[in-house]
């Protein structure tokens, strides 16, 4: 079966080079620089679509959202080797919906909303009655390969 | 990373964990009572594996 139509969007790809390069750095080149946006929240959703390449939001290509949550990721980002992993920790009192698409995304703010312009990976296709009686640990790995 | 190396797959997993008062095995109940697939009992951790998909970029 052909996993939804999901990953890291155009604009994550562009966020990544964006720090990594540090666009519009607030300092001169070669002193340290200051990264406003980076990979910080994450949200879940009971949006049944699929996340295309060229989505900047939420709600960009897969149309209203009904029910969708939004925190800050556990903790910043962390690397092993060539994955880089981030995990949200979703309490029992919340996203007690039916989850169907989870995100990742930056911002300058912890809340973003499903029309943020703030979107750098997604995956659908997903379902999972979310209640009280349990908290979910989401985590996100972004997979590098060797092409030497 | 990043000489020679590119982004390829996107891996998305999650763990449940029962809230206080609930036991594992009432989880798993509530589980497939609604019909949602568990994809392995970690009992040694108190947890349930609810998500795993590797999605390939």
């Amino acid at each position: 079966m052909a996993l939804p139509g999901s990953g890291v969007v155009n604009q994550g790809l562009q966020r990544t080079g964006i720090n990594l390069a540090c666009v519009g750095g607030g300092a001169a080149v070669g002193l340290p620089q200051t990264t406003s946006r980076y990979l910080m929240t994450m949200s879940v959703d009971d949006n049944a679509n699929n996340f295309a390449a060229a989505d900047t939001a939420l709600s960009t290509s897969r149309g209203a959202i009904v029910n969708m949550f939004d925190q800050l990721l556990d903790g910043l980002a962390t690397r092993t080797a060539q994955t880089i992993s981030f995990t949200c920790t979703l309490g029992t009192g919340v996203a007690n919906f039916t989850i169907r698409g989870i995100a990742w995304h930056d911002d300058t703010v912890a809340n973003v909303t499903a029309a943020s312009a703030t979107l750098i990976a997604g995956i659908a296709g997903q379902s999972l009655l979310k209640t009280s009686s349990f908290s979910l640990a989401i985590t996100g790995n972004i997979l590098f390969t060797d092409n030497s | 990373m990043f000489t020679n190396e590119t982004p390829t797959h996107l891996q998305v997993f999650a763990w449940a964990t029962p809230a206080e008062g609930v036991t594992l095995d009432m989880l798993i109940a509530e589980f497939e009572a609604a019909g949602n697939e568990i994809l392995e009992v970690d009992r040694a951790n108190n947890r349930l594996k609810m998500f795993d998909v590797t999605k390939e970029l």
